[in-house]
């Protein structure tokens, strides 16, 4: 499995980058050169200095700072939303797999009308209707990524339900939980890594948007979305904030996308190369 | 066919229903009082009292409810905060979102059919890596940034297009010069997802033994791609369309606001922040809808070209 890894591309290099991400939001009070919400009047808008590696935005705040520290809210709501969606998806997704009937009529019709909205009109809502702070974001970005683990977990149950381990477990007499937790649950987890890999990207991309329309973790707070935010409203005097914010964003989103499309090329050799 | 559109019509009002019902509460849980946010905090109890029966606020919910769906039929969505009726102010700002997201789904199949054609064919060569680095990129760039990109390349260093703003719509090329720009964001984007599916489809179909039996018959190569290969390849692209351009459209919302322009994704976010629900209802509504027909379309677009769905 590792040297099959190493010898995709596309996967070593994703995961390269995610690591540097992940690396930059745990390691932030040791790497941020200076405190992110320190303001200094006198260096608004300065392009690079000694002191400043990426300048300084409109409060004189230093920019790389910033970029530090910003990671820690994309990664925390983009990990966290992605588990919480996991979580709840996937234990709605089997039980409607595994019973059937009326209970899977009602839970993936209400799946399918959720996926049916855009993510982001439906996160707006949610959003304004929770209130802006990290915990609501992540419960928000999480009921959005919900359905999406449902239906991929309900596909794999359907099919695994009529195997032979799993009428096995049933003959011998094995309680629902039991088969669901213990024989199905490990043979789904494989695809649900993998799409959760890929949706962690889609779940970054949306806290960025949400905080781009004013609507993510409140100033002073850095995050990238607010970064970019702020930065186009001085585009023309001082564009590396909002080019480099944005940048960042760019980064991480590609770094998980590289990394997921990688695994599932070594995970299913069908789709290589597709 | 016909049997299949009238079934699939009827199948899309439960669903449109639904997803209505699911506006309706997911606006009736907002936090705050309609009536306080158009009066104002300071209000007298008994004039917000006095609106909360005038907008029908005090009356049960199922009833709130009936009189939504009854409004909505009527196509009257009813009064935004500052007094203005939503219907009109939609069908204003409306031709601004449909041109964009229109022309950007334009050039995502412009652009993006004849750059997956040769990624397929000459699979491992230098313009199928170009092709997957830019597609993954694309996949992966958040619209709003892109669109912050180019309005810095073209509109401030170059000075080729206007910063902000939607244009005059009686004024054709005003209208266009203010659209380039944000269509090219939205297309790039919609590029990178077709690019990709007619890549892939494309691989897959050349794997096909009916396009080996054209290859062994001694038709030239130029034949067997475009006219086996190629037309077969196309129905999975034109059909998913309609899915790819739901992702457009809340995508669209992003372009909206950096570029300032109006249209449905800058009203629906002035409605949050003004705590203006009867019009971020309407928007929210005017989105489903869109959602519900274009899911309807993608459903019987792929019945025309691939009769096998009509049976399933």
């Amino acid at each position: 499995m590792w040297t099959t890894f190493l010898k995709n591309k596309t996967a070593l290099i994703g995961g390269i980058i995610a690591l540097i991400v992940v690396s930059v939001a745990l390691f932030a009070p040791w790497l941020s050169p200076l405190d992110p919400l320190e303001q200094d009047s006198s260096l608004r808008l300065t392009w690079s200095s000694s002191k400043h590696w990426l300048g300084t935005d409109d409060f004189g705040r230093d920019v790389l700072s910033r970029i530090i520290w910003g990671s820690r809210v994309s990664l925390i709501i983009g990990s966290m939303s992605v588990l919480f969606g996991m979580i709840f998806g996937t234990t709605l997704g089997m039980i409607a797999g595994y019973y059937r009937g009326k209970i899977e009529s009602l839970i993936m019709r209400t799946v399918d009308v959720s996926l049916c909205f855009p993510d982001l009109i439906l996160a707006v809502a949610v959003t304004a209707a929770l209130g802006a702070n990290l915990l609501n974001l992540i419960i928000t970005i999480g009921i959005v990524m919900t359905p999406r683990f449902a239906r991929l977990s309900y596909g794999i149950v359907l099919t695994l339900k009529e195997s032979e381990y799993v009428v096995a477990a049933q003959a011998i007499g094995a309680s629902v939980p039991r088969i669901l937790l213990r024989h199905i649950f490990p043979n789904i987890f494989g695809e649900l890594l993998v799409a959760g890999t890929l949706w962690v990207g889609e779940a970054i991309r949306l806290e960025a948007n949400l905080a781009f329309i004013g609507l993510g973790v409140q100033p002073p707070t850095p995050t990238w979305g607010n970064m970019t935010r702020e930065g186009v409203d001085v585009l023309i005097n001082a564009p590396w904030i909002s080019i480099l914010a944005g940048l960042s964003i760019l980064i991480a989103i590609l770094s998980f996308n590289m990394l997921g499309d990688g695994i599932r090329d070594i995970t299913d050799p069908k789709l290589r190369g597709a | 066919m016909f049997q299949y559109s009238i079934r699939r019509i009827f199948q899309s009002i439960p669903i449109l229903l639904v997803v209505l019902t699911l506006v309706f509460v997911v606006v009736r849980i907002l936090p705050g009082d309609p009536a306080v946010a158009f009066l104002g905090d300071y209000a007298s109890k008994e004039s917000v009292q006095a609106l909360r029966e005038k907008m029908g606020l005090d009356a049960p919910l199922w009833l709130q409810y009936l009189k939504f769906l009854k409004n909505l039929c009527k196509g009257d969505l009813g009064k935004s905060i500052m007094g203005y009726p939503v219907t009109s102010q939609i069908l204003n700002v409306l031709p601004y979102t449909l041109e964009l997201t229109i022309s950007a789904i334009f050039i995502g199949y412009f652009l993006g059919i004849p750059l997956g054609i040769p990624a397929a064919v000459r699979r491992n060569s230098f313009i199928d890596y170009f092709n997957r680095i830019f597609s993954l990129i694309g996949l992966s760039i958040p619209a709003f940034y892109l669109g912050i990109l180019l309005m810095f390349l073209f509109s401030i260093k170059l000075k080729l297009f206007p910063v902000v703003g939607g244009g005059n719509l009686s004024d054709l090329s005003s209208n266009l010069r203010h659209l380039f720009l944000p269509a090219l964001s939205l297309g790039l984007i919609m590029t990178a997802y077709i690019t990709r599916m007619t890549r892939s489809s494309l691989l897959n179909i050349l794997r096909e033994d009916y396009v080996r039996t054209a290859r062994s018959k001694g038709i030239t190569e130029r034949v067997v791609l475009f006219k086996h290969a190629l037309r077969n390849a196309l129905i999975p692209i034109v059909a998913l369309g309609g899915v790819y351009a739901i992702v457009l459209i809340g995508s669209s919302v992003m372009t909206e606001i950096v570029f300032s322009r109006p249209g449905l994704g800058s009203l629906m976010v002035g409605a949050i922040k003004q705590r203006d629900y009867t019009t971020l209802q309407s928007v929210m509504v005017i989105y489903s809808v869109m959602v519900v027909i274009l899911n309807l379309l993608t459903d019987l677009v792929y019945g025309f070209i691939d009769p096998r769905i009509q049976y399933r």
